[in-house]
């Protein structure tokens, strides 16, 4: 009996040291912090807006020659790069087909926009308003930028303003037409973002006032709206802030942006902490072959045009396969005088999203079509003039196609692997035109039937396969 | 190890003093002697074993003793000692192993009464494999489980499973280690030689007395005691020779040339060096002669172990020092282990196993050696004029260096605590409590020196990562037999545990050291920001168990487990596993009789249970923010790009089993069948989040997985004379997994789900795991105008006349006049040279949309056949292993023959046979268009037939006579010779085609790997 009762103790002390196992089991994260106790400080906030840069980071690491230039006249695919890009044989496996990148970006500007007021109304009543507002401006002009890439790659996209934060939550949402999205959210985000950023807060690696601006003409421009693009425009210069940076000092604005007055925002890298930047190795790394190679056209008048100091900035005359691009680093040479380059893991790329120059050419751009040749002339002047090359005369550019198509061969020489290019060529509405006849060339020389462009819904990207899956309301963009 | 010996000495001292020593021997019905039989005093601990001539000596406290005899497979004995000094036994064969207790999970059980399926591994057949870890002891040992033997690298880990996967983690479907009441160990930390038994439990209704870690089996180790008696003394060494099973062909300088022609058919010096004086592109070598060599293993085993009336001991040490196939790798392992159990009286015990390994080893990298003898070019210099080795040249390593110049140091440290007391309140009323501690430390060391660099100018490269892991348990269990009289049985098993353990890590890597003779990272220029990672996790359990016999002819087994889990979400972190068995003995029944003569025993079993898998991330429940989103010198805090889900629960498994046990021909024969079939459901699935979320993916519990099975196991003592007796193992297994339900019911491919070459898995509803997803090959077009179809895409045939002009097309021989469609790929049209993939869905492009299933990695079935013959005192085993109808994705050949990078070269037979100019008929695409049509997509140029047969395991042991061994005072001592992967039938034409691919949404896929040895060895073993 004594050994019967023994046994119920030990049982009960059993089922009693189980009732305290709620705690027992409660693990908390060691190299983590729980969602809850986040979003508490100003620190919190830095922190939260780096992240959001960070975003950005991921989204140009690799995929910034790939959107910008890959599918343009400024460069062809190497013997080891994938030859979709050069053919306009893009399919949804491809690299850069994945959207996920802007998105994520998206969601971390999204949870500044929510969490940033309340840091303040809930726990540091303390922060000024001010840099409230300016870490607002900063989620606001980020999140444009983002849906402003998205909507030129992919046409209509899915819209999340707020972050997705409850499983019970449906995250599948279907695609909103581009231009709901260029006019309720794109333009709006930055009208609040120019009202909430304070002008003397100037980062270049930030998204600054000058950065908002300088993307809402872009946006306005995109929509040839060259009325507002000349708005946007006049608050750049009324900041007072820009200026073409000198002839001798351009090379600075890829490798020192901050020590110049044309840098308008760049992307800050750093190897060591973020990891080389890959688009090296499609266009300049010391270690492995390009994927890309300069094309003819652009080879061709730069090593036959010694006037124009941007060439031998930009690429590399010394490379025989022409693969590759020392626009970004620094001179760096070897005891022949040659260029090195960093590996691929060890690549700084300081990738300029906007710069006083585009700015310039935007603006002439818009005066051209405003019927101002006279300005379009002077502007398109001025960045040929600090290039080293001879000016163009009024009656040499005396139609606006002419004048059109003027700046957009400086464009392409200004920002070549600036990811401008294809963009440029999709505002004004010249991708099959300019494209047409090179991909002819190239299928000759593959040998297949001299289609050209082909389809024109193919300037849109398709969509990964794996984004697909992964969203029940999305569909492809056809005909992929 | 001196300790405990001098700590017994006293014990048997004192016993000696008033003792009488009995000798005998001990032989079985035809006159064998009978080695390894027990003799126990009884009901005492005290007892010794026989030699192998049978003979025992055993010093007893008087003359009222009884002495217990017994053996594996016979009926026990007892003998009253009366005024003889010297008694000699002849053992009855027993009617059955039956009556074997198997360890079965916080208890024993007879195994007559066993209703799951469980597989029994003695030490004997442990011993005749020379095994280093545990997976050489279990290769092919029993039905269901399956053993691939990672590689021939030293100190290399192997993969185990146990009727197939069952979720979509490699983690999740590994079977669960029980060492010594220990749930969770490590299996790779045992010396195998220290093991006694082992119990593979494949079924569920066996394994769920371990509930939630149960899904994959459940393999429960015991290792050995000692026996009380005068202290036992082994020592054994083995030196082992491995030498290059398998060697490949690689293409020589010339084809390297003609490569290169073939490469560039417009340049007319391609192939040429353009300085033929040059000595860097001018050698031919043989790198597999020159990377690798003999290797070279030595094994040196000693241990004591023995015991008196309250205190029994054993311990072993082991050492391994291993010399790899591959220049400069090696490997060096130290394991001990201390067993004490401590008995003061009849109704307590006291139990402690230490258990301490320490191992080193130079882990070579694979990628940058083996592979890289394949992908450099042949005609590329090893070694400067100077004699000194060249370093990275144009773009690919020399392999030479990169094997004696890295270096990838792993050390790990391991120890396992464990005491258990038990305390008997009544005889059948036992109360057992334990703790374990578990301790594990490793420090990996890597650099890469400058000679091995590719930067320009040459920089060096290095890193440090240490990993610690702690983990402690409790265990307190009642085992209850009442007493019901002589038809009934019932034993009841009832208790708790409880388990927390942490894993702390950091890993730094650093640029530019500033001096290669010493390794010390703080003299690098540039030293990366450190990483860190830190977690842990808590489980909680009450387990209990009843089983019920009568007349041990009908059985009922039942067990129910109630797990918590820190992993899961607060409304879900308790899972229940319950199971029920029933067994039958049909042969006991009255109108078996008649059978008797053929069949001794015979026992039909069915059983169903329930059990679970929580191996998924600590904290995967959770929403959270995590470090290293750098910008601008912030250290920025995001969301990861896993989403924590609150409503995780458990994954669950459940599955019935039916089998058939039978004992043929007065035991000489045992038969068990077993069929299975288990279902996951609520997987621990990964389901991708609609990535405009800014997720990636979300763990949930989604879809199911079923895997049906069937086993035979028969185990015959073909003959068992005076001096000869001949014993065979086979078993034979098969399954089948199929997936049920995926998220949405959506299909996904895992792996490679572009256009590239590397393998890609389809996984979808209803279809197998590992169907590899890809494009068909049919053949290379002859000619440009062989891309031409009719309306029905079926291909035409272009006709050309005697001065090669293309003439018009032919439709099965008929002239052809309509419509002539052709393909495209990535933008181009195929051409004469290009691939003809299989157009599925019929349009004039070749896409995903024309992707199709190639094949199926898993076997069709696995087999295995391990024989021991004894002649006098000779005894051969061998043991023969199969796996039979997988498919390998060639992915280290295909790696070639896609040349990705400009001195990739292709294998020989790629070269010759690609095609070159038109109406060249072959099945490999023109070497100079390896990118413009996507010819290099995953497609079944690369997929083999993974069968092989292997002579896997052979020993020939000579016996000394223990009269001969008696001179040296020694009890017993034998000689070996000893082989391993003797002989291999295969047409898989990589080195292996057993590798582990332990990733179930992506098997078989063969990246080249270490090469595997063919191992011989000699061995002797003697014991006092």
């Amino acid at each position: 009996m004594k050994k019967i009762f023994k046994t119920v103790v030990i049982l009960t002390a059993s089922i009693s040291l189980l009732g305290g196992c709620t705690k027992f089991l409660d693990e908390k994260p060691q190299t983590e912090i729980g969602s809850t106790v986040f979003w508490k400080s100003e620190d919190d906030i830095k922190a939260g807006i780096a992240a959001m840069y960070d975003g950005i980071q991921s989204i140009f690491d690799n995929n910034y020659t790939l959107y910008g230039d890959a599918r343009t006249d400024e460069v062809r695919v190497g013997q080891y790069g994938n030859i979709s890009y050069g053919m306009n044989g893009l399919t949804a496996g491809i690299t850069g087909s994945d959207w996920t990148n802007f998105y994520v970006t998206i969601q971390r500007a999204n949870l500044g926009i929510k969490y940033i007021p309340l840091v303040k109304e809930m726990y540091q009543p303390g922060i000024d308003q001010k840099a409230i507002n300016h870490y607002l401006a900063q989620c606001y002009t980020t999140r444009a930028l983002c849906y402003f890439w998205l909507i030129r790659l992919w046409g209509d996209v899915p819209v999340w303003t707020e972050p997705y934060e409850d499983i019970n939550m449906s995250p599948d949402k279907a695609r909103t037409p581009r231009d709901i999205i260029v006019d309720t959210l794109i333009q709006k985000d930055l009208e609040r973002a120019a009202s909430l950023s304070n002008p003397s807060l100037n980062n270049v690696f930030e998204a600054n006032i000058g950065a908002t601006c300088a993307l809402a003409m872009d946006v306005a421009m995109w929509k040839k709206d060259y009325k507002a693009a000349v708005d946007w425009y006049n608050k750049l210069v009324a900041l007072g802030k820009y200026s073409l940076e000198p002839t001798a000092t351009w090379k600075n604005l890829f490798i020192a942006p901050a020590s110049t007055k044309g840098a308008i925002w760049s992307v800050f890298w750093d190897w060591t902490v973020d990891g080389g930047a890959d688009a090296s190795t499609l266009i300049g790394a010391g270690n492995t072959n390009s994927d890309f190679e300069v094309e003819d056209s652009v080879w061709d008048y730069w090593t036959t045009t010694p006037a124009d100091i941007r060439g031998p900035q930009t690429i590399d005359f010394n490379n025989t396969s022409h693969d590759k691009i020392l626009k970004f680093y620094a001179p760096n040479l070897d005891a022949k005088g040659k260029q090195l380059y960093p590996n691929g893991a060890e690549a700084n790329i300081l990738f300029p999203i906007y710069r006083w120059a585009d700015v310039v050419l935007l603006r002439a751009e818009a005066a051209n079509k405003l019927n101002d040749p006279v300005t379009a002339l002077d502007l398109l002047n001025q960045i040929r003039a600090r290039a080293g090359v001879g000016i163009y005369r009024a009656d040499s550019l005396d139609n606006q196609v002419i004048m059109e198509d003027a700046i957009l061969s400086e464009r392409k020489l200004e920002f070549f692997m600036e990811a401008k290019r294809w963009f440029d060529l999709l505002r004004t509405d010249k991708v099959i035109e300019v494209m047409d006849p090179i991909l002819k060339q190239r299928q000759a020389e593959t040998g297949s039937p001299e289609v050209g462009w082909g389809d024109p819904r193919t300037i849109l990207w398709p969509i990964h396969g794996n984004v697909l899956n992964a969203n029940t309301k999305l569909e492809q963009n056809p005909p992929y | 190890m001196f300790l405990f010996l001098c700590a017994s000495s006293p014990g048997s001292v004192s016993a000696q003093g008033k003792t009488i020593e009995i000798t005998g021997t001990v032989k079985n019905t035809e006159g064998a002697p009978v080695a390894l039989a027990t003799v126990l005093i009884k009901n005492s601990k005290f007892g010794t074993t026989t030699d192998s001539s049978g003979h025992y000596v055993i010093r007893v406290p008087d003359r009222n003793a009884v002495l217990v005899f017994s053996a594996v497979g016979t009926i026990s004995q007892e003998q009253t000692l009366g005024d003889k000094n010297v008694i000699d036994i002849i053992l009855q064969p027993s009617a059955s192993d039956m009556d074997d207790v198997i360890v079965i999970g916080y208890g024993t059980q007879k195994k007559r009464d066993v209703t799951g399926a469980i597989t029994s591994i003695s030490a004997k057949q442990i011993e005749e494999r020379q095994a280093v870890n545990i997976a050489d002891a279990l290769q092919g040992q029993a039905a269901g489980l399956l053993v691939i033997n990672n590689s021939g690298e030293p100190g290399a880990e192997s993969s185990v499973t146990i009727r197939g996967g069952s979720t979509f983690s490699s983690a999740g479907n590994e079977p669960l280690y029980v060492i010594d009441g220990v749930v969770g160990a490590n299996g790779n930390d045992i010396n195998p030689n220290d093991i006694q038994s082992i119990e593979v439990l494949k079924d569920a209704a066996s394994s769920a007395i371990y509930g939630s870690r149960a899904a994959n089996g459940v393999i429960i180790i015991t290792t050995k005691q000692g026996v009380a008696g005068v202290p036992r003394i082994d020592a054994r060494y083995l030196r082992n020779y491995g030498f290059l099973a398998h060697k490949l062909r690689q293409a020589n300088a010339n084809e390297v040339r003609l490569f290169r022609q073939k490469q560039s058919p417009t340049n007319a010096g391609a192939g040429t060096s353009a300085d033929s004086l040059n000595p860097g592109f001018n050698a031919d070598n043989d790198y597999q002669d020159a990377l690798t060599r003999m290797a070279v293993r030595d094994q040196a085993d000693f241990g004591v172990s023995g015991g008196s009336k309250t205190l029994n001991y054993y311990t072993s040490l082991r050492y391994v020092n291993d010399r790899g196939l591959i220049l400069n790798s090696w490997g060096k392992q130290i394991q001990a282990r201390t067993n004490l159990d401590f008995k003061p009286s009849s109704k307590f015990r006291f139990s402690t196993r230490y258990q301490f390994g320490y191992r080193k080893r130079n882990n070579i990298n694979e990628g940058n050696t083996i592979n890289q003898t394949f992908q450099r070019p042949t005609n590329f210099t090893l070694y400067y004029p100077d004699g000194s080795l060249t370093g990275y040249v144009s773009g690919r390593r020399n392999p030479l260096s990169v094997a004696l110049y890295e270096v990838a140091l792993e050390d790990q440290y391991d120890a396992q605590l464990f005491n258990e007391m038990q305390y008997s309140f009544l005889k059948n009323l036992k109360f057992t409590t334990n703790f374990t501690f578990l301790y594990r430390q490793g420090r990996d060391v890597d650099f890469s020196p400058k000679i091995l660099s590719s930067n320009n100018p040459l920089a060096n490269s290095g890193g440090e990562a240490s990993d610690r892991s702690t983990e402690w348990q409790y265990q307190a269990y009642l085992n209850y037999d009442p007493i019901l009289g002589k038809d009934h049985s019932l034993n009841l098993t009832a208790g708790f545990s409880a388990e927390k353990s942490q894993r702390n890590s950091s890993s730094t890597t650093a640029r530019n050291y500033a001096n290669e003779s010493i390794i010390a990272i703080n003299s690098a220029e540039t030293i990366l920001p450190a990483q860190f990672d830190a977690s842990g996790n808590s489980l909680a359990s009450l387990f209990g168990r009843i089983g019920y016999s009568y007349k041990g002819r009908y059985t009922i087994n039942s067990s129910v487990r109630y797990d918590g889990s820190s992993r899961f979400g607060k409304d879900n972190s308790w899972g229940l596993f319950p199971t029920v068995g029933a067994g039958w003995r049909f042969s006991e029944e009255n109108f078996m009789q008649w059978a008797k003569p053929l069949l001794s025993d015979g026992r039909f079993r069915a059983s169903y249970g329930k059990v679970g898998n929580e191996r998924i991330g600590d904290y995967d429940a959770l929403q959270r923010y995590g470090f290293g989103y750098y910008y601008n010198g912030v250290a920025g805090v995001a969301f990861g790009s896993s989403f924590g889900n609150p409503k995780l629960a458990w994954e669950s498994l459940v599955q019935t089993n039916v089998g058939m046990d039978l004992s043929l021909l007065n035991n000489r024969i045992s038969v068990a069948v077993d069929y299975y079939d288990k279902t996951t459901k609520d997987l621990l699935y990964n389901r991708p989040l609609a990535k405009e979320t800014g997720f990636n993916s979300v763990r949930v519990n989604l879809g199911s997985i079923q895997t049906k099975g069937f086993e035979f196991q028969i185990n015959a003592t073909a003959i068992s004379k005076k001096d000869f007796s001949w014993n065979v193992i086979a078993n034979y297994s098969t399954y089948n997994s199929v997936v049920k339900s995926l998220y949405n019911h959506e299909s996904f491919v895992s792996g490679n789900s572009g256009d590239g070459g590397n393998a890609g898995w389809l996984i979808r509803e209803n279809g197998k795991l590992g169907d590899f997803y890809g494009w068909k090959a049919l053949g290379v077009y002859a000619y440009d105008e062989s891309n031409a179809y009719n309306d029905d895409w079926e291909q035409l045939t272009p006709n050309f006349d005697a001065a090669g002009q293309f003439t018009g097309y032919t439709y099965n021989g008929q002239p052809y006049s309509g419509n002539v469609h052709s393909l495209y790929g990535r933008g181009s049209k195929l051409r004469g040279g290009d691939v003809i993939f299989d157009n599925i869905n019929k349009d004039s492009v070749i896409d995903d949309h024309d992707r199709q299933v190639l094949g199926n990695a898993q076997p069709k079935f696995f087999a295995a056949l391990i024989n021991t013959i004894t002649y006098k005192q000779f005894s051969l085993s061998f043991t023969f292993n199969t796996t039979w109808g997988n498919k390998i994705y060639n992915n280290a050949a295909q790696t070639l023959d896609n040349y990705g990078t400009t001195h990739i070269i292709p294998r020989p037979a790629t070269i010759y046979a690609a095609w070159f100019k038109p109406g060249d008929i072959t099945d490999v695409p023109e070497i100079s268009r390896r990118q413009t049509t996507g010819n290099m997509r995953m497609s079944d140029r690369f997929l083999e037939d993974g069968s092989f047969i292997r002579l896997s395991y052979a020993r020939l042991t000579y016996n000394l006579k223990s009269q001969w061994v008696k001179h040296i005072f020694a009890k017993g001592a034998g000689v070996y010779v000893y082989g391993s992967n003797l002989l291999t039938w295969t047409n898989y034409s990589w080195f292996d085609p057993e590798f582990p691919s332990n990733d179930p949404l992506q098997m078989g896929q063969d990246n080249g790997r270490y090469p595997r040895r063919r191992e011989v060895g000699i061995g002797a073993s003697i014991n006092f």
